[in-house]
């Protein structure tokens, strides 16, 4: 708590070293003097008649005013206008809390600027290399999802079974139900929760503070190990090119992970990679299956074109012969069999002698 | 060194806030990059950082704060709230829509009850721009006026840390110099003050 006497003691030092500052002056007086006179020569007048100083009117304005500058300060930080139950309605003061309150605005945004300007400056090269770090990482990546893509591709351009088709999924689905199983029957057995120990009952701020390292002072819980299991299994078939089965385990692995929100931060975060990362191989992998049979369909539905129009010309190629032929014999059909004749008979030219 | 020893430190000494705008810098952008992608370009990301750490700071300083997050959590959950803001200022918030859902925002170090922004300050009043001005003279003349009001009103040093820090014999030598400083400063303000009145 603010005392009114001990601030007008410690400004009075300011002004000059000449006012001596002792307990046999009233000080009681001298304070309503302070904080409530507004002219000079009355508040010098009331000083001197007390017996205490001889003061001049500027160094009582200069006291005044350090006086309510401190009180000023106070009544900004507390937002209270009243010291010791006392309203101060003083002029001067007034015009001090003003200039308080415009002080605690300038100062902040002049030391916005500061603090950017401190932080910025003469940057260390840690700070560079951690952004080529970063950009170097984003490459890799990339460069890794790709060559993932193109062993998915590879792969499915070789085996052909590997295609996700309606049947198949259904197959995996099944696959992975008995998979998931793990553990099933020790888990129902086994408490969720490790119990509390003693020491995180005393200290609860330590173990509210998520940025204290974590010390897990129980046996794993069991839905983190079962999680883990799960990322396993699907990491394996990730890697044996069935992304969307390790994509329902991926899920699956999630799902577990949200039981103990506390535990494996770092898996769920992997867990939240694998799934994106396998939802756009599956979608690659549908797409592409897609256009390979509509390719087909569409290559396929072409040919079947060209060979009935082949047909069909070819048909009209022999009729026309035919035609050709019918309308030469029906023209020609005396001297053809006149020809025919003496090819075959006896008599015929060819066997003739002379 | 933990996040509680950090903002230890960091409330003893403002350069301590340096190991920290270093260490989360390139995570707060990584992720700005990923939330925001191509809605805000590289400046825009860089100036939200900035903002962050000030606001991170502000409330650091403040003896009733306490961090329920981790400094990066916290730091990237204001740059959200900040990038926002921007967004709105630059007309595309309606036209955004985040890659990242909710659900997701926990594996970014992301809280969504994290709402802390900047504050925005008011147009500047005329004894405010004269304080201004009156600060620049008093940080180019030199001395330790300055830096003792800066301590004082911005970084929040009580009586005590200003005395150890400026070397007074005790706190009410300190008082006393922060309160000729003031009154040296508002005598510079009042002129500056009059005369753009003239």
């Amino acid at each position: 708590m603010i005392s009114l006497k001990h601030i007008a003691q410690s400004t009075l030092k300011l002004v000059d070293e000449r006012f001596r500052v002792s307990s046999d002056q009233n000080w009681n007086e001298l304070v309503t003097v302070l904080m409530e006179e507004t002219n000079f020569y009355k508040a010098i007048q009331a000083i001197s008649a007390s017996g205490n100083w001889p003061m001049r009117s500027n160094e009582f304005e200069l006291w005044q005013t350090y006086f309510f500058m401190e009180l000023a300060e106070y009544c900004h930080r507390t937002k209270n206008l009243s010291v010791e139950g006392k309203m101060i309605e003083h002029p001067t003061f007034m015009e001090l809390l003003e200039f308080i309150q415009s002080l605690k605005k300038v100062t902040r945004l002049r030391g916005q600027e500061d603090l950017i300007d401190e932080l910025i400056k003469d940057p260390l090269a840690e700070v560079n290399f951690k952004d080529q770090l970063i950009e170097h990482l984003i490459r890799r990546q990339k460069r890794e999802e790709l060559q993932d893509l193109m062993d998915l591709w590879e792969a499915e351009t070789r085996h052909d079974s590997t295609l996700l088709t309606p049947e198949n999924a259904d197959i995996l689905d099944l696959d992975m139900h008995d998979t998931l199983d793990i553990g099933g029957e020790e888990d129902k057995k086994q408490p969720a929760m490790p119990k509390k120990s003693p020491l995180s009952e005393h200290t609860p701020i330590e173990l509210n503070w998520k940025a204290a390292p974590a010390i897990n002072p129980g046996p794993e819980p069991v839905a983190s190990r079962k999680a883990k299991s799960i990322f396993e299994e699907a990491k394996k078939l990730e890697r044996t090119g069935k992304p969307q089965l390790a994509l329902k385990h991926y899920y699956y692995c999630r799902q577990e992970l949200k039981r103990q929100p506390e535990m494996s931060r770092s898996l769920n975060a992997d867990c939240a990679t694998a799934i994106a990362r396998c939802t756009a191989k599956v979608d690659l992998a549908r797409q592409h299956h897609a256009s390979v049979h509509y390719s087909d369909l569409e290559q396929s539905g072409n040919g079947r074109t060209s060979r009935v129009i082949q047909r069909v010309l070819w048909a009209l190629v022999l009729g026309l012969i035919a035609f050709i032929g019918w309308r030469v014999y029906v023209v020609y059909q005396a001297e053809i069999m006149e020809y025919l004749g003496y090819f075959f008979q006896a008599k015929g030219r060819l066997f003739l002698s002379n | 060194m933990n996040d509680k020893e950090r903002i230890a430190s960091i409330r003893e000494n403002q350069k301590a806030l340096r190991t920290v705008y270093q260490e989360c810098r390139s995570r707060a952008m990584a992720f700005m990059l990923a939330y925001f992608g191509d809605n805000l370009d590289d400046t825009d990301r860089l100036s939200i950082y900035h903002d962050a750490m000030i606001v991170f700071y502000e409330r650091v300083i403040d003896p009733e704060f306490e961090l329920k997050a981790t400094i990066q959590t916290y730091l990237n959950s204001v740059c959200r709230n900040l990038g926002y803001a921007r967004l709105r200022e630059n007309g595309k918030l309606r036209s955004f829509d985040s890659k990242i859902n909710e659900d997701q925002l926990a594996d970014f170090n992301i809280e969504v009850g994290i709402e802390d922004s900047l504050k925005k300050e008011q147009k500047m009043s005329a004894l405010e721009k004269a304080l201004d001005k009156a600060f620049h003279s008093l940080k180019q003349a030199g001395g330790h006026c300055y830096n003792l009001l800066h301590d004082s009103w911005y970084h929040n040093l009580s009586d005590q840390q200003l005395a150890e820090k400026y070397s007074y014999a005790n706190t009410n030598a300190a008082k006393q110099q922060k309160i000729k400083c003031q009154k040296r400063l508002k005598d510079l303000a009042q002129q500056f003050l009059s005369i753009s009145y003239d």
